[in-house]
């Protein structure tokens, strides 16, 4: 019998295509969604910190099938055009986004937010999913 | 009169019947069939009248069942539909000291405890206010030094319970001074409160050792279904024992800390010891000299240096440079 609430996590501390992209941390593998967790601190780059935001057409990509999840859920960033404000350059903020669920299985997937996009785009590439890896989550 | 436990298995079976709203006004046979299938015994009709008449004598003898037999129904039922055998009755003294107690709990708890906690106290306090109407829950007697809206301080429940069960868990975990995020995997042993801050010790995999983690920076914790490691038990002891604050000075062992003060923090550290392990003597001025077997850490330079020329550690000389030079 499949069991529903099977969920996986797998820890990363990756950089993304730029320095000033957020760090992404984890990735929850789950029958219903994918979740993936980042962190962001601001830079000496932007005045008070700047801004962030995600588009709405952010989606998640299995590289070997090419098939496209999108983004269902922002949590603690605003969907673009709404901006996130930081008030200073020494600011933080941990967010999590939600996309359509990717089979468990391993795989390789791209995690972009705009496509061909600047170095200001949170995109994240070939990242290795090994589901030896992951590991179980009691719900 | 004591009550058998054979009769009181008769008396549960006849309370469950009487309270049971969806088939009301059970009769003497319906009990017997209800002690058939439950207890495996048939009592006579006799016995469960004999059991009926004993619920309804007061107490201790009885339950002071309110038991009466309905002839338009001709079934017996309770007249206070709330009644229950199981129902825990008090007296005077115990309702004084539930009140006092409750208020006390209302007083240091606040938004302290967790969701679960909370909910429970309410319940308890929502009783409290019916069944003691002269209760004044409100006015505050107790200050603690306690401002709610803390970060993190929502997964008190989950955290207590990694603990409790002993289930590794996985977060994210933001540290100030690196200014980094890192996801980590930690095997609980306890929750610590210092100073109005709540912390959770455990074994770090990344660290391969004991760490404390911060409620505020502690983001997204899961549990893991994974095998749960144990932590040195020493280790454990002094994490427990050694120390005065959370966050140790890497590498220092358990060591002698010797300190003298002046007269009038003498009174403060006199008063309230901040180590068990805290042995003090007076000298003929006035100042005070005390000792402690401790772990330093950070909090106790902290704690030193907030006392400024009015306290001087002699020993050892590393923690007497490091409070002087005030860095971390």
């Amino acid at each position: 019998m499949k069991n529903s609430n099977l969920s996986k996590v797998f820890h990363f501390n990756l950089e993304g295509h730029s320095r000033t992209n957020p760090k992404l941390v984890r990735i929850q593998l789950h029958q219903e969604y994918t979740k993936v967790d980042f962190g962001y601190t601001t830079s000496e780059i932007y005045y008070r910190g700047g801004w962030i935001k995600i588009a709405s057409g952010s989606f998640l990509e299995v590289i070997a099938t090419g098939k496209r999840y999108q983004l269902q859920l922002a949590e603690n960033i605003p969907i673009a055009p709404i901006q996130h404000h930081f008030e200073s350059k020494k600011d933080w903020r941990y967010y999590s986004l939600y996309y359509l669920p990717i089979p468990m299985q391993d795989c390789s997937i791209n995690i972009v937010e705009v496509e061909n996009g600047t170095l200001n785009d949170f995109n994240y590439y070939d990242i290795q999913l090994r589901m030896e890896n992951g590991m179980e989550v009691l719900e | 009169m004591a009550i058998s436990r054979s009769a009181y298995r008769r008396y549960r079976v006849i309370d469950s019947l009487l309270r049971n709203t969806m088939r009301k006004y059970p009769t003497l046979l319906d009990i017997q069939e209800a002690c058939e299938n439950k207890l495996d015994i048939s009592p006579s009709l006799d016995t469960l009248e004999k059991d009926i008449r004993n619920m309804k004598l007061p107490e201790p003898d009885g339950f002071d069942a309110p038991i009466v037999y309905c002839r338009m129904n001709k079934g017996y039922h309770y007249t206070n539909p709330k009644f229950s055998i199981n129902s825990i009755s008090l007296n005077e003294t115990d309702i004084s000291s539930i009140k006092e107690a409750m208020e006390l709990l209302q007083n240091i708890s606040g938004d302290r405890v967790g969701d679960r906690f909370s909910y429970s106290i309410n319940k308890i306090l929502t009783s409290f206010k019916e069944t003691f109407p002269d209760g004044n829950s409100k006015r505050k007697i107790i200050q603690t030094d306690y401002v709610p809206g803390a970060r993190g301080f929502e997964n008190f429940d989950l955290l207590f319970r990694a603990c409790k069960n002993k289930y590794p868990i996985s977060f994210v975990h933001y540290s100030y001074n690196k200014r980094e995020f890192k996801s980590v995997i930690v095997h609980p042993i306890m929750l610590k409160e210092f100073e109005n801050k709540w912390y959770l010790v455990g074994y770090s995999e990344s660290h391969d050792g004991l760490r404390t983690f911060g409620f505020d920076r502690i983001y997204q914790p899961l549990f893991l279904k994974k095998r749960f490691i144990a932590s040195n038990q020493d280790e454990v002891y002094t994490y427990m024992n050694d120390l005065y604050g959370v966050y140790p000075i890497e590498n220092q062992p358990k060591q002698s800390i010797v300190i003298k003060t002046t007269p009038i923090i003498t009174n403060y550290f006199e008063a309230y010891p901040i180590h068990s392990s805290q042995v003090s003597e007076k000298q003929s001025s006035g100042n005070g000299i005390f000792k402690f077997e401790l772990v330093p850490t950070v909090e106790l330079i902290r704690l030193f240096r907030s006392y400024g020329v009015e306290l001087r550690v002699l020993e050892p000389m590393w923690l007497d440079h490091l409070v002087k030079n005030n860095k971390p």
